[in-house]
């Protein structure tokens, strides 16, 4: 038989998972100022997709999501790129292509929380690293529905010829990362990381008050 | 800027929900489909519809941009298979692919999987014609509070983020920074202090407005209203014809008359009678809400009763 199941199968369970972890997220209740703060750092990278798309792929976006999953943690990373993708979408038009967007887009965000807690000597070298894959396993993540819906029969090697037709795009987009990660990253993570301590609560127990 | 545009158009006042069924129901449709004549039917109708929400120039002018991905995936399919039976061509051993050879088979696949390319496309243009992100929004909202709010403070931060951008940009250019003239690689440069720029003030203004929505009681109650959705007449006569379309496809899909046979040999795409009939049925069911839709717009007396 065709791979018409595998296609709606797929669709089924990216669109399922990302229902799945916005009910998640809205069952963690944040404070407004964390709200405002992911939708805010959503739209800044969903914006950034429009002042570079003279040169296509090439655009800060990924680079934006993956430092803002760095600091902020998992959760809000995603949050941020799914947010990003579903909303730039808005202005540049929704296609087959906006679930599996928020999709990668949110593991970028998620892979940069991971990174962000495990807390590595080589930090700044990984992050690079992690912005040149990203900007190879996008595409990916993005063909793999056009693979699964009009190619047959489902091998390697016609996965593999799907992905060559994308792969100038491809490597555009990790050099892009690469280099907004190189010039900006140490930058916009040092402002991050600012009004992350902004939104930090600690506590005091009172005795400890009163010492001082 | 914003895709969404409103308009005297009769899709547009269809309950949110309605809409969605029917534009899923024939997204599903065309996934599950490889017969020919039922994807002929979607396309007609999808291009019909096109017409009655006056997006067709949108659609031309888009099918362009299209048009380099649906040939890249024609041509991915003629090369990348050798399973058809009828040979045409055979060509030189190519290290990873193998040999090369086109079959009739392969032409036609590549023709069948375009098509249903060019409708899925087409149907998001109508989707992104005809329906309305606010509406949408306060439906997901019933079941995503906070999510729907994230939504739309995402969106509602765009044009503004860019308007602050545009300004704090000739703030730069009048402190003598190029953005116009110079190579590539210097008007580049140039912009990358924006982007720190912009970052922080927008998100110092994301504090206040997280400070703003708590002094204003933000969920401290139940959530409010802007406006009701209403759910009438032309909402059932729509969601009605995509129901019976999607039963008329599952019960093709499970009599196995959704799909045809390429490999090796080309099946039949039309078994019997009471196949072309099914076929008829779905077309119908699937174009009927365009009728009506047209019918909305050309006579007042249906505009007036549904």
């Amino acid at each position: 038989m065709l791979s018409t199941h595998w296609s709606l199968f797929s669709l089924v369970i990216v669109s399922a998972s990302l229902v799945i972890i916005y009910l998640w997220y809205d069952r963690k209740a944040g404070s407004t100022k964390e709200i405002a703060l992911i939708a805010t750092l959503a739209a800044f990278a969903g914006l950034s997709r429009v002042p570079f798309a003279a040169i296509p792929s090439l655009q800060p976006t990924t680079f934006l999501v993956l430092i803002s999953g760095y600091v902020f943690g998992a959760g809000p990373g995603f949050m941020v790129g799914s947010l990003a993708a579903f909303v730039s979408n808005l202005f540049l038009g929704h296609g087959p292509w906006t679930p599996w967007q928020m999709m990668a887009w949110g593991l970028v965000g998620l892979s940069g929380g991971i990174l962000g807690r495990w807390k590595w000597k080589y930090a700044n070298l990984s992050l690079l690293i992690l912005s040149f894959m990203w900007g190879l396993f996008f595409g990916w993540i993005l063909n793999i529905w056009h693979w699964l819906t009009f190619v047959y029969p489902l091998t390697l090697k016609s996965f593999i010829a799907v992905q060559l037709t994308s792969i100038w795009f491809d490597l555009i987009h990790a050099s892009g990362n690469v280099f907004f990660m190189y010039f900006l990253g140490a930058d916009l993570i040092k402002i991050l990381h600012r009004f992350k301590r902004r939104l930090t609560v600690s506590s005091l127990s009172v005795q400890e008050l009163e010492r001082s | 800027m914003y895709v969404f545009e409103r308009k005297e158009i009769f899709f547009q006042t269809l309950h949110p929900v309605t809409l969605l069924l029917y534009i899923l129901i024939m997204m599903i449709g065309t996934i599950l489909t490889t017969n020919p004549f039922i994807l002929m039917g979607f396309m007609t109708a999808v291009v019909f519809a096109l017409i009655v929400a006056k997006s067709f120039k949108t659609w031309i002018r888009s099918l362009r941009m299209y048009g380099y991905m649906v040939i890249m995936l024609m041509t991915i399919n003629l090369f990348i298979n050798n399973m058809g039976a009828t040979v045409l061509w055979v060509g030189p051993v190519v290290p990873v692919f193998g040999r090369i050879s086109i079959s009739l088979e392969a032409i036609i696949f590549g023709l069948v999987m375009g098509l249903r390319l060019f409708i899925i496309y087409s149907l998001f243009i109508f989707y992104n014609r005809v329906m309305d992100p606010d509406k949408a929004l306060s439906v997901f909202s019933k079941v995503f509070p906070k999510s729907a709010l994230l939504v739309a403070l995402t969106t509602k931060t765009i044009p503004y983020m860019s308007q602050q951008l545009q300004s704090a940009s000739e703030i730069q250019q009048c402190r003598g920074l190029q953005y116009y003239t110079g190579n590539h690689i210097s008007r580049i440069k140039n912009r990358l202090p924006l982007i720190k720029v912009l970052l922080f003030s927008s998100l110092e203004d994301s504090f206040n407005l997280g400070e703003s929505m708590q002094a204003r009681a933000y969920g401290s109650g139940p959530r409010s209203c802007y406006y009701p959705l209403s759910f009438g007449g032309r909402d059932i006569l729509v969601s009605f014809s995509s129901t019976m379309a999607l039963l008329a496809l599952v019960w093709s899909r499970m009599l196995g008359w959704t799909e045809i046979t390429f490999y090796p040999k080309l099946g039949t795409s039309l078994t019997s009678k009471q196949h072309l009939y099914m076929i008829i049925v779905i077309g119908i069911f699937m174009i009927l809400p365009v009728l009506v839709a047209w019918g909305w717009e050309k006579w007042d007396y249906l505009k007036l009763k549904i």
